[in-house]
C-alpha cells in the first residue's frame, strides 16, 4: 500500500481527528476548486504517523480512493523518511516537500534514486517560533502554494480566516508566509 | 449567491441539523459520528442552536429520548454507526411501530468482531426491515442536503417515519469537501411547519403509544406501516424535485451516468458511487459501453423507477458493501434478482462483494469491475454469481 501523504494528527490546531482541515480548506472558499481530502484515521493519535490525501481539481471530484500515484508529496514528519516509503507511487517528475532543517540536496539522498524535485523548508523551527508549540502543519501549506502555485497565498489566508478567529487566524497566517518566503529548492 | 464553505461529512450533518433548528438532540458519541455531536454541542453551548441536548448513557437510550421527543411534536435528532446502531436495534422498531418521525445519521462503519472503525454497509443493512427509511449519499454534499430531505420525507403526514441518512464512514464523515450551504430562510421555506408529530402529547394531553395489540390487532399496525412505506415512495421524488428548485442541484432516488445505452450498469450505495462514475467516464472515452447508477434511496426500494432505468443493460453488477452470511448474494444484489424475476427482458445480475472493514476499492479495481460485466455481457455467462474484490485469497 502507498502511503502518498503523510502527516501528524497532533499537529493539527484545534482538533484532535482534522488534520486534514488545513489542507482541503485551502481551496474551499474558492468556488472555482473542489478540494476533496481525506485521513487515514486509523493511526489518528498523538504522535503517531497519518497518511492524509488531497485532491484538488477544476471540477467536481467524483473518486472517492486513496491515492495511488501523487503528484506531490508533503511530508510533515521527516522522522518518517527511512522507516516509510514516502516517495512509493510518485509520479515522474513529482514533486516532494519535506519539513527538515536540512537542503534539499540532502534530503534527496535519503530518499534515494526516482525522478522527483525535492523541497525543504524548517516548518518546526517556524512553528516554535510562532505558535511555540510544533505545529508545523499549517506552516507546509506556505511552502506547498509557493512551490506548486496551485493556490494562491491569498486563498489560504483567506481560508484560514474562514476557520479560525483572532491571534489564531493570524499565528497562523504569519506561519504560512514565513514558510513562503523560506522553502528551499526553487 | 449561497455560501462555500470546506466542510468534513460530520460537520455538514451538524450545519444542516442545525438549519432544520431541532428542537431536541440526543448524544451518544462513536467513531466516526463523533464529530457530528460534538459540533451540535458547540452549536447549543454558545447559543446558535436552540435546542435540548441529552446527554445519554447508551444509544439504546439515545433513540429511546429521540423518539419519545419526537411524539410531543419535537423536531429530533440523534447519529450513530456500527456497535452503536446495533445496540439501538430494539428500539428501531419501536421508533417505527410508534410512527416517530426520527431523523439519524448513520456514519457506515463495519461491526464488530474483529474491532474495526471504518467503513462498510454492515451496520445499516441489519436495520433494512427495521422500517426506516434509507438514504446514502454519495459526497458530503449529500449528507447536508440529504439532512434536510430526510426531514421533508419524515415529517410528511402521509410518512410519518424515521429516516436515516447513511454517510460512509471517514471516507465521507471525516473528508473535507467544498460544500455549497443553504441560507437559512430558504431552508426554512423547505421544510414542514413545526409540530412535526400530528398529535402531540404533554403532560395536558398525556397519551399511550406502542401499547399492546395482540393478533387481533398487531398485523393492522404493521400494515399501517407498510402502508406509509408507499406512500414513501410517491413524497421522496417529490422532496427530492422540491429540493432540486430550491437549491439549485439535481436530486433524483439514484443519479445515474450514461446508462441508455450501457451494456454494462453498475449499482452502487454511498461513496462507491463516484468512484464507478469516475472510472466509467475514463471507459467510455476507450469507447467500452458502460455505465454506473448511485442508488440514494434503498428503502423504500424505487422498484419501478429502478426497472425503468436499468432494463436495457445487458448485464447489472450490484456492489454490496456487506456480506449477507449463508444468503444466495448480498442484499442490493438480492433486490435486483428479484426486481426483474418477472420483466419480459431479464438483465444478467452478478454480485461484486467489496470494501468490507474499509477496504478500499482502488480506481483499478473498479476499472476490472466493469472489465468484468463487460466480459458476462459478451459471454452470455456469469462465471461467480458473487464475485469478491479486493481480498486475499
Amino acid at each position: 500500500m502507498a502511503w502518498p501523504w503523510w502527516t501528524r494528527s497532533s499537529n493539527c490546531l484545534t482538533t484532535s481527528s482534522g488534520c486534514g482541515i488545513e489542507r482541503g480548506q485551502i481551496c474551499s472558499s474558492n468556488a472555482s476548486i473542489w478540494p476533496r481530502d481525506a485521513l487515514d484515521k486509523a493511526r489518528d493519535r498523538r504522535g503517531a504517523p497519518v497518511t492524509g490525501y488531497t485532491r484538488i481539481s477544476d471540477e467536481p471530484i467524483e473518486i472517492h480512493s486513496g491515492i495511488y500515484n501523487p503528484d506531490i508529496v508533503v511530508v510533515i514528519d521527516p522522522t518518517v523518511i527511512g522507516v516509510s516509503p514516502v516517495t512509493q507511487g510518485l509520479k515522474e517528475g513529482g514533486i516532494v516537500i519535506v519539513n527538515s532543517v536540512e537542503t534539499p540536496q540532502t534530503v534527496a539522498e535519503k530518499l534515494g534514486k526516482g525522478n522527483f524535485k525535492v523541497y525543504t523548508v524548517d516548518a518546526t523551527k517556524i512553528a516554535l517560533e510562532v505558535f511555540g508549540r510544533p505545529f508545523f502543519n499549517t506552516p507546509m501549506l506556505g511552502a506547498l502554494a509557493r512551490v506548486t502555485k496551485i493556490v494562491s497565498l491569498n486563498s489560504i489566508e483567506e481560508a484560514i480566516r474562514e476557520r479560525f478567529k483572532g491571534d489564531i487566524a493570524e499565528k497562523n497566517i504569519t506561519a504560512v508566509r514565513k514558510a513562503y518566503e523560506e522553502v528551499k529548492g526553487l | 449567491m449561497a455560501k462555500v464553505i470546506g466542510l468534513t461529512g460530520d460537520e455538514a450533518v451538524a450545519y444542516a441539523v442545525k438549519q432544520c433548528d431541532v428542537d431536541v438532540i440526543a448524544a451518544y458519541p462513536i467513531t466516526p459520528q463523533t464529530v457530528i455531536v460534538e459540533t451540535l454541542g458547540e452549536f447549543v453551548a454558545n447559543g446558535e442552536l436552540d435546542a435540548e441536548m441529552v446527554h445519554v448513557e447508551s444509544e439504546h437510550s439515545a433513540l429511546s429520548v429521540v423518539t419519545a421527543a419526537a411524539l410531543t411534536g419535537a423536531r429530533v435528532f440523534t447519529a450513530t454507526c456500527s456497535q452503536g446502531l446495533a445496540l439501538m436495534f430494539e428500539i428501531l422498531y419501536i421508533t417505527s411501530g410508534v410512527r416517530a418521525p426520527v431523523v439519524m445519521a448513520v456514519a457506515n462503519r463495519a461491526l464488530s468482531a474483529p474491532i474495526n472503525i471504518h467503513a462498510d454497509h454492515s451496520d445499516s443493512m441489519g436495520a433494512r426491515d427495521s422500517g426506516w427509511i434509507q438514504l446514502y449519499a454519495e459526497n458530503v454534499q449529500e449528507v447536508y442536503d440529504m439532512i434536510f430531505m430526510a426531514y421533508k420525507i419524515a415529517e410528511n403526514r402521509d410518512v410519518l417515519l424515521p429516516t436515516m441518512v447513511c454517510l460512509d464512514g471517514f471516507t465521507l464523515t471525516h473528508t473535507l469537501e467544498r460544500v455549497e450551504m443553504l441560507d437559512d430562510e430558504v431552508a426554512k421555506k423547505y421544510l414542514p411547519p413545526k409540530p412535526t408529530y400530528p398529535y402531540p402529547i404533554s403532560a395536558e394531553k398525556p397519551a399511550t403509544y406502542g401499547s399492546l395489540a395482540l393478533p387481533d390487532y398487531y398485523f393492522e399496525f404493521k400494515m399501517q406501516q407498510q402502508d406509509a412505506m408507499n406512500k414513501a415512495k410517491e413524497v421522496i421524488p417529490k422532496a427530492m424535485e422540491e429540493f432540486s428548485k430550491v437549491s439549485g442541484r439535481e436530486y433524483d432516488q439514484f443519479k445515474a451516468y450514461a446508462i441508455e445505452d450501457a451494456d454494462v450498469i453498475t449499482v452502487a450505495l454511498g461513496s462507491t458511487g463516484g468512484t464507478m462514475r469516475s472510472v466509467a467516464r475514463e471507459l467510455r472515452k476507450q469507447g467500452y459501453k458502460v455505465g454506473s447508477l448511485t442508488l440514494r434511496v434503498y428503502r423504500p426500494f424505487p422498484a419501478e423507477a429502478l426497472m425503468e432505468a436499468l432494463s436495457g443493460a445487458k448485464v447489472i453488477l450490484a456492489m454490496d458493501r456487506t456480506l449477507s452470511f449463508g444468503a444466495i448474494g448480498g442484499p442490493l444484489f438480492e433486490d435486483l434478482r428479484t426486481l426483474f424475476y418477472d420483466a419480459e427482458k431479464r438483465p444478467l445480475i452478478a454480485d461484486i462483494v467489496y470494501g468490507l472493514g474499509g477496504r478500499d476499492l482502488t480506481p483499478a479495481e473498479a476499472k476490472a469491475i466493469f472489465k468484468y460485466g463487460l466480459e458476462i455481457a459478451k459471454s452470455g455467462r456469469i462465471p461467480e454469481l458473487v464475485k469478491y474484490v479486493g481480498v486475499r485469497e
